[in-house]
């Protein structure tokens, strides 16, 4: 097919190029466009029991773009009062839904849930189950799936939404923040609302997620120039543990990181034993590398779960004045942080395993793989009858591998 | 002869692609899938082998009836009546299945956009399909090969973009599901890619037919296996307990997407691969329905036939169902049987047909 232009074409080309630049024009839109200064971005979510009986409250922190903006990140000339960037608005109802389109009146503004960084629960609400809070979120298009959950630990969740934060001015990233720096210490276990739902779907695995407080006296900021000590902040630390969906108990910070060890999350952190030269004295070795393994067997009908963990690292520091940098002082370092490692993770199996009855290891999810015939007998009592007497192996291997840049400590004369 | 165009094997190869990785990001495919949970891989497989073989049918009846279409070669090896029923029974096929495309086009753009009527998709994109449908195969097959390659970037860029949140251990445990579940799932799988049975009428207007068997395999196989990995993937990000609950599994994937904390919220990959998926796969169908139309009614031309093929389908994506729980009872009970009796069964019997025919001539 040749295409020959002639004059009545290009007369219909035109015409052609006239149509579809009104196309450009007005179908270029979003049938229900609404600008960004028309929307509220919804930072933060916090979830907490009512005063009216069998009603929810729902906080949001609401990004206010413009102070968000303006204010900047440096000091404010002349000691005017700072605007917060953020606003935090609470409203119940019956269903977590209907607090929601409960606050939208409050604001005025359509609601815009797709930059949402993290959704905190109540810890006594999330005893009660906490998929019937997180539903609305799962099932909104628009919402973060990748938002971070926290329990809030003790305090009411609006609490810390309405606490400050130094380094962001949203508050919200501050804690999406601390979250993705979990690898420092490795003592939290970072859940977003995709992977704890994950997790409670999965057979065999019960989710977790990590705690927020706010920062005990020592580790709060120091207040702003001029104003009342109001300035608090907030901290991540601790796992909530679940039992399907109903919060059942805390790991403490060396229980999570036992944790962590066992799941092969362990990125950081610093292990702190005793020197092999003088008892009195400390050394603080850094964790490099980490990495955990499950084997599985079953032996006379029972499961045996053994969880082997390998790990490199450096001395960080030491409190004693011996030069460690020998072999024999190196392996002896070595053996003592196996054992704190090894009790970290007997530690949170203990916990898991007899006080909460909960496997939030996922060997129950492991066997199912494993063992798919055996596991249909033990899916049913899992959780009650064969995690809680589960026989689990730990074996360490942790290697120390250098000194940092100086052979031993500082010299003195 | 209705239609002067040709149609190149490269063409053809992508509308049967399109077809395919359109079908596999809208949710239809999940509602057999997901019960079929870490065992989804063999119903895929068994769905591949089958439309192969139904593939390997149509190519044999269009070497004996060369430059024919389905819809003319039924009426030759069945008779006037009974060949024109036959056309009629593949003619109302590839219309639910357009009608269920158009429906699931309007179903999965409403989840994103709420406050947008439904009836705006499917009339614009009914209307647009209708128009390159008027403009004949040629530009058909040329929206197919332009189309065709972006589908396939999307398609396969939304898996390997969210493989980094995937644990491939939740593939585990295979084979847990019981023998008649897979076979079943199977089938009704094979019933979605047999959508690909339009083969037996383009391959009539095909440069080189004789490639077409060939090709159609090629494209089965490649797109076949895209959704077998895409769909792997859903599985062990969601694991399969999950896997079976979510609904859009392409969109559910792409929501999960967090490159670095930069690249976040590219459903609009998935939205895109919808839109254009949804509107090739919809003109072909469109295509070969209104041509069946006029070879059943042995007119010269199918244009005229185009606009009330064109309301129909409209009126049916939005009236046909009331909501996303009757689409799924019909598809599972009712659409699924039907095009498998049709794509497998039918065409089966017209080969069987061609065949004895062509031995009662030899012996006579």
């Amino acid at each position: 097919m040749t295409m020959q232009v002639r004059p009545r074409r290009s007369l219909a080309h035109l015409g052609a190029v006239v149509v579809l630049s009104g196309f450009l024009i007005t179908l270029a839109g979003c049938w229900n466009a609404l600008e960004l200064d028309e929307r509220a971005l919804v930072v933060g979510v916090g979830l907490d029991h009512s005063r009216l009986p069998g009603q929810v409250d729902l906080s949001l922190q609401i990004l206010k773009p413009a102070a968000a903006v303006s204010g900047g990140r440096g000091r404010g000339g002349g000691g005017g009062s700072e605007e917060k960037a953020v606003w935090v608005v609470t409203a119940s109802g019956r269903t977590p839904f209907e607090a929601v389109r409960n606050a939208s009146r409050l604001t005025g503004r359509k609601l815009f849930w797709g930059h949402i960084e993290a959704i905190i629960v109540h810890e006594t609400l999330a005893r009660e189950g906490i998929t019937r809070l997180l539903d609305p979120f799962i099932r909104d298009h628009e919402s973060r799936q990748l938002a971070w959950l926290l329990i809030a630990k003790g305090i009411r969740a609006k609490e810390i939404l309405t606490a400050g934060a130094e380094m962001e001015r949203i508050p919200a990233e501050a804690i999406r923040d601390q979250l993705k720096s979990y690898g420092a210490t490795s003592t939290i276990m970072p859940m977003d609302i995709h992977r704890f739902m994950t997790d409670l779907a999965a057979p065999g695995k019960s989710p977790v997620a990590p705690g927020i407080e706010l920062a005990s006296a020592g580790e709060k900021a120091e207040p702003k120039g001029g104003s009342e000590g109001e300035s608090k902040l907030v901290k991540v630390t601790g796992t909530a543990v679940f039992r399907g969906d109903r919060l059942v108990g805390w790991l403490d910070e060396k229980e999570s990181r036992g944790l962590l060890w066992v799941l092969n999350q362990v990125k950081s952190g610093s292990l702190v034993v005793r020197c092999p030269a003088d008892e009195r004295e400390r050394v603080g070795l850094e964790i490099m590398r980490a990495k955990s393994k499950l084997g599985l067997q079953i032996q006379r009908g029972r499961p045996v779960v053994t969880v082997e963990v390998t790990e490199v690292g450096n001395i960080a520091d030491q409190t004693g004045r011996t030069n460690l940098t020998n072999v024999a002082y190196f392996r002896s370092l070595e053996r003592r942080k196996a054992a704190v490692i090894r009790d970290e993770v007997q530690a949170a199996l203990a916990k898991a395993q007899k006080r909460l009855r909960s496997d939030i290891f996922g060997f129950g999810l492991a066997m199912s793989r494993k063992f798919p015939t055996e596991w249909r007998n033990m899916e049913l009592n899992w959780h009650d009858q064969f995690f809680p007497d589960l026989q689990v192996r730990v074996e360490v291997h942790a290697t120390l591998r250098d000194t940092g840049t100086t052979a031993g400590p500082a010299l003195i004369r | 002869m209705p239609e002067r165009d040709r149609i190149s094997t490269w063409q053809f190869f992508w509308v049967i692609v399109s077809i395919i990785i359109t079908l596999s990001t809208f949710r239809l495919p999940h509602l057999i899938l997901g019960a079929a949970k870490q065992d989804y891989w063999l119903a895929i497989l068994i769905a591949i082998v089958m439309d192969i073989s139904v593939g390997a049918c149509l190519f044999l009846l269009g070497r004996r009836h060369p430059g024919r279409t389905l819809f003319e070669y039924a009426q030759e090896l069945l008779g006037g009546l009974f060949g024109r029923l036959a056309g009629v029974a593949y003619v109302l096929l590839f219309l639910q299945m357009a009608v269920l495309l158009a429906r699931s086009l309007s179903e999965s753009l409403f989840l994103v956009m709420p406050e947008t009527p439904g009836s705006v998709f499917v009339i614009t994109i009914v209307f647009l399909a209708g128009l390159a449908v008027n403009k004949g195969l040629e530009v058909i097959g040329r929206l197919a090969e332009l189309i065709g390659v972006i589908l396939f970037f999307l398609a396969s860029g939304v898996p390997l973009l969210a493989s980094s949140r995937a644990d491939f251990g939740n593939l585990l445990p295979v084979l847990q599901t019981s023998p008649a579940v897979i076979v079943k799932a199977g089938l009704l799988m094979t019933s979605f890619f047999g959508i690909c049975v339009v083969m037996g009428v383009l391959m009539a207007y095909q440069t080189q037919p004789e490639m077409a068997f060939k090709v159609k395999a090629a494209a089965v196989v490649m797109s076949g296996f895209l959704m077998l990995a895409s769909y792997g993937v859903a599985l062990a990000i969601f694991g399969g307990q999950a896997f079976s609950a979510i609904i859009h599994v392409s969109f559910g994937v792409a929501r999960l997407i967090s490159i670095r904390g930069f690249v976040e919220r590219v459903e609009a990959m998935v939205m895109a691969l919808w839109v254009a998926g949804g509107f090739l796969a919809i003109a072909v169908l469109y295509y070969c329905a209104a041509l069946g139309v006029a070879q059943i009614l042995k007119r010269n031309s199918y244009q005229p036939v185009i606009p009330p093929l064109g309301v129909a389908m409209v009126a049916l994506s939005l009236w046909q169902f009331k909501n996303r729980v009757t689409v799924d009872r019909f598809v599972l009970q009712v659409y699924l049987w039907y095009a498998l009796a049709i794509e497998a069964g039918l065409t089966g019997i017209l080969l069987v047909v061609s065949l004895l025919k062509a031995s009662g001539k030899q012996t006579a």
